[in-house]
């Protein structure tokens, strides 16, 4: 898998790297300031009525942390509703398929819809080289065979 | 009575992606807990199968020169007994089909079908499926590495589902260079990986992956195969399944490295063809608003349509804010995009989806959390483009000549090299997907 992954930035021009990875930095700390709000009400739940107070004075955000409770509900019945359907669905269905299984196609059933002769797709199916036309609906209608060999050079 | 449209209109914009956002992360912990984590010990992959099964891998490609050897020469090495190769060069303008037929040569596993001209990825996986001597199908891109475990995985849900009609694998971003391939990584992991867990937990996905999917040919054969005609085939042929009751499932240990676009142009090009095709299909499957057997679809039809409306909509929001600078707007209907405590809490759930996201899929890709990091720019760079190009995809289909056969070239391959090929993949192609 390693050897899959592409993460060469020096195939970036320099300037580009830098200028990505300081803006990147740069949002990192607005978004650190934004979450002041948070911050603070964290060193409220963990040292008491001093936090409490700066939270307080934050941009009044008492009323949206009840806000933020209220959201916590609609995300428990959203969340209880999703489970729910699936655990019904699981208890209903686990283990009991309603659909028999189906048998492979024979050549007849999958040349039939296409108006194509069984015994050519056979021979079709057992090619290693085919060169196949279709018509204007992309449908097709015809193939020659081959056997592979090199292009000359 | 008195309605506040004003109210609606923001708290929707708000509210949607917010609440979504943590459905997905809900859906996504439910199935890792339920059907995946005990899956992570095991070491020998064929021990999850009752028989072996032969197994055709088709990969269409056009204008592959520069990946095709890479691709057949993986492929090669897949640790199954019992499989066949079929690439299909459709029409390829460059050396693919010498390259194929040289590669044929020396690998008696490889079948070449060459189509006369270009006729698009559907009808090269539709022939594919024909000539096949094989009831079960792995369709891979043909810039994409699978891996070599990959096929049993993915095999035992048909052993084990006899109404199982496909099941897509977990495609991982191989370029990661720069900070769009980054975004990408995360992205694949948050909104791909993520919402397919959560909508099997549900019951339904969206789409398939068509850069990874295997399939039942007689699943196929009863929907009558690809649409031509469709700029996104995966969502198509996920639809067509689903809704003649085959089961779709997602298997996160099937991977598949591929290579996205990055460059600012390519990546538009390629969301918007998804939003394109998204829209295309919800259209085509309309009719199962009134099909009361179809009614497990509805609330994934509902949750694009609603995806879709708030691309829309926060489109407005942004017109209305540009607004306020120019015009002295009524008070309820002025509004700031600069983030307050609405954006904090969004663009923190959304860092938190990401975070939880690439926790699951570490046991898969072991240093994926690096790339958190690069995750801020996410909500504000990501959710504009997907927003933008789902805007701009809905008069395209509207105005697109019905039955219009769906060719495309793709855009770059990354940094690291440039090419054009087909390629599919429609996953993360809603605004609401993209948050979350």
């Amino acid at each position: 898998m390693k050897d899959l992954i592409i993460d060469r930035p020096a195939l970036q021009a320099l300037p580009d790297r830098l200028l990505w990875a300081v803006v990147t930095t740069v949002f990192w700390f607005i978004w650190f300031y934004l979450w002041l709000p948070w911050i603070t009400l964290a060193a409220w739940v963990l040292s008491g009525y001093a936090g409490y107070l700066q939270y307080l004075i934050y941009d009044s955000q008492v009323d949206n942390a009840r806000l933020f409770g209220t959201y916590l509900l609609v995300i428990q019945a959203l969340g209880a509703v999703l489970l729910g359907w699936a655990f019904l669905e699981w208890w209903r269905f686990h283990g009991r398929d309603r659909r028999r299984p189906s048998a492979d196609l024979t050549l007849e059933q999958l040349a039939a819809p296409f108006q194509l002769d069984p015994v050519s797709l056979a021979g079709w199916q057992m090619a290693r080289r085919l060169v196949v036309s279709h018509d204007l609906h992309g449908r097709v209608v015809g193939a020659v065979v081959s056997e592979p060999a090199l292009a000359p050079r | 009575m008195n309605v506040d449209l004003s109210g609606l209109i923001y708290g929707f914009v708000f509210y949607y992606p917010l609440f979504m956002a943590y459905i997905w992360m809900i859906g996504g912990l439910a199935y890792y807990f339920h059907y995946e984590r005990g899956a992570l010990a095991v070491t020998e992959p064929m021990s999850v199968l009752r028989g072996v099964p032969r197994v055709s891998i088709i990969v269409p490609c056009y204008n592959e020169a520069d990946n095709v050897r890479d691709v057949i020469g993986h492929l090669s090495g897949m640790r199954y007994p019992d499989y066949e190769i079929i690439a299909v060069n459709d029409g390829s303008t460059d050396a693919t089909g010498a390259i194929l037929d040289e590669l044929a040569v020396q690998d008696a596993r490889l079948r070449v079908i060459h189509q006369a001209s270009n006729q698009g990825k559907a009808v090269g996986l539709t022939t594919a499926a024909l000539m096949a001597s094989s009831e079960y199908l792995l369709c891979i891109d043909g810039d994409a590495i699978l891996d070599h475990d990959a096929i049993p995985w993915l095999l035992r849900h048909f052993e084990s589902g006899p109404r199982v009609g496909a099941v897509t694998g977990n495609p991982r971003i191989r370029n990661r260079s720069t900070m769009l391939g980054r975004l990408q990584v995360g992205e694949f992991s948050s909104i791909v990986g993520l919402l397919k867990r959560a909508q099997r937990t549900y019951g339904r996905i969206f789409t398939v992956s068509g850069v990874v999917t295997a399939f039942r040919r007689s699943a196929l054969a009863q929907c009558g195969f690809w649409s031509p005609d469709m700029l996104t085939e995966d969502i198509d042929i996920s639809w067509k399944l689903q809704t003649q009751h085959w089961a779709v499932r997602f298997e996160p240990r099937a991977l598949c490295w591929i290579l996205m676009p990055e460059t600012l142009r390519g990546l538009w090009q390629q969301r918007l063809r998804w939003a394109m095709g998204g829209v295309q299909v919800v259209a085509k499957y309309l009719w199962i608003t009134r099909e009361w057997k179809a009614r497990r679809m509805l609330p994934v039809l509902a949750e694009y349509f609603i995806s879709v409306t708030w691309a829309y909509a926060m489109a407005f929001v942004i017109v209305m804010w540009i607004a306020g600078f120019f015009i002295d707007l009524p008070p309820r209907w002025q509004i700031s995009l600069i983030p307050g405590w609405h954006g904090i809490l969004i663009g923190s759930t959304a860092l938190l989806q990401f975070f939880i996201a690439m926790l699951i899929d570490r046991h898969y890709d072991r240093r994926i959390l690096r790339y958190h990091f690069w995750m801020i720019w996410y909500p504000l760079a990501y959710w504009m483009l997907n927003m933008f190009t789902t805007v701009a995809a809905l008069p395209k289909v509207l105005w697109r000549e019905s039955g219009k056969r769906a060719v495309w070239t793709s855009p770059d391959r990354g940094v690291h090299q440039s090419a054009g090929a087909t390629k599919g993949g429609a996953d993360a192609a809603a605004p609401s997907r993209a948050n979350g």
